[in-house]
């Protein structure tokens, strides 16, 4: 009996295809969205359904009850993921995905929790308890009215990144933290000796090789520091962080003393000779685009 | 880590080596390279601040002053590395700005 049913079933199956279209694309009233942001080689993506305000009023102690603890978005849990260890609110947290809750009651403060499982349903409402993480944050209700609920990072720096969440006239913003990837590496006198000097640099373009620049590389407390003349009253300033490639280093960008952006892309190659460099290039997209001969 | 540029000073119009200790009253004659060279560009290494810690004391105007009155500049390594650092890159046609950005990033706090 079992069988015939199973047989009549799987007749009918090739025939409803025929009838209706997949349903795998349907509108949905709150679409998903997601917002990546690196911050020095870390990336910080959040993933979230967008819940649009719909003419609603009092979205926080109404439609967010005030003794709720929701996940900002709708549907499937807003979702916090983390390439390497971060801090949110100066706590750490370790990388990996969580699901983002929070508390929202306005009469009194509000707390973003992140939760071990990642896979969450908005309605699955993790206890307090329960959570990996707590962060107090704070809000504000007197920014511009956001129909469809965002994340966005807008602000920036070398070592951390503003995440904010806006929805009606509600924000809420977290500071982001990151570890930095290329802490500053000091160099003997002996290692740093071979590359101190000046040269003379040139660069390719479309226009041909530009006029020659003069470089010098100095021992910065152990760092090797380029410092390009040029007109103006900031002499722009390079520090060259070593390698595993011998004679190759990573060109960064310095301001105030302190790196600001490391050029990845485009590592120095020194051609030493007899423990002493001659001079350099770089490469960029397998074409030298800056070359420097040694003046003294 | 450095939260401020060191502020340089100005070279003053018609600056001389004419102060600069002669090589006869040095009492460290290894420092006799490095006098000759401020010797020769006064204009310049007067418009440089001495790193040392000297440009604090009453009295010292710019790195130049380190080679004249007393003479303290025949031991320190600090005044004789921004002089001989001044002289290269003044060779090379650097400009002021240059070359006390130089000095800063090797010899600066």
């Amino acid at each position: 009996m079992k069988a015939y049913r199973a047989l009549f079933i799987a007749s009918l199956v090739p025939a409803a295809s025929l009838l209706a279209p997949h349903a795998d694309a349907q509108i949905r009233a709150s679409e998903r969205g997601a917002v990546s942001q690196t911050v020095d080689g870390t990336v910080i993506t959040v993933n979230y359904g967008r819940a649009q305000v719909r003419g609603r009023d009092s979205l926080f102690g109404k439609v967010v009850t005030r003794d709720e603890i929701w996940t900002p978005g709708a549907n499937a849990a807003t979702t916090f993921e983390a390439s390497r260890d971060v801090t949110v609110g100066g706590k750490a947290l370790p990388a990996g995905k969580y699901s983002v809750w929070m508390s929202s009651d306005p009469t009194a403060e509000w707390t973003l929790y992140f939760h071990k499982n990642a896979g969450l349903f908005h309605t699955q409402h993790p206890k307090p308890a329960d959570m990996l993480l707590a962060v107090p944050v704070t809000h504000t209700t007197v920014g511009e009215n956001v129909e469809v609920l965002t994340f966005d990072f807008p602000r920036v720096t070398t070592t951390s990144a503003q995440l904010r969440l806006r929805w009606g006239s509600t924000t809420v913003p977290v500071e982001i933290g990151v570890k930095p990837s290329n802490p500053q590496v000091v160099m003997t006198a002996e290692q740093l000796a071979p590359y101190l000097g000046t040269y003379g640099v040139v660069f390719a373009g479309p226009q041909g090789k530009s006029p020659e620049m003069k470089l010098a590389i100095v021992d910065a407390k152990g760092t090797l520091r380029g410092i390009f003349d040029q007109p103006g009253d900031d002499a722009m300033q390079m520090e060259y962080i070593p390698t595993a490639t011998p004679h190759r280093f990573l060109p960064a960008f310095v301001k105030d003393g302190k790196v600001f952006d490391v050029e990845m892309a485009t590592p120095v190659d020194f051609k030493v000779v007899g423990g002493r460099a001659v001079g350099f290039s770089a490469m960029f997209d397998g074409k030298p685009w800056m070359e420097g001969t040694r003046k003294n | 880590m450095r939260t401020r540029k060191p502020k340089h000073p100005t070279p003053r119009p018609g600056i001389t080596a004419a102060r600069v200790l002669t090589d006869a009253r040095l009492t460290d004659g290894s420092a006799a390279p490095a006098y000759a060279m401020v010797r020769e560009i006064p204009q310049i290494v007067d418009g440089i601040r001495c790193n040392c810690g000297c440009a604090d004391l009453a009295g010292f105007y710019s790195l130049l002053t380190c080679y004249e009155q007393g003479g303290m500049a025949q031991h320190c390594v600090i005044c004789q590395g921004q002089a001989k650092l001044a002289y290269t890159l003044h060779g090379e046609g650097w400009s002021l700005n240059g070359i006390r950005t130089a000095i800063d990033a090797q010899f600066g706090d």
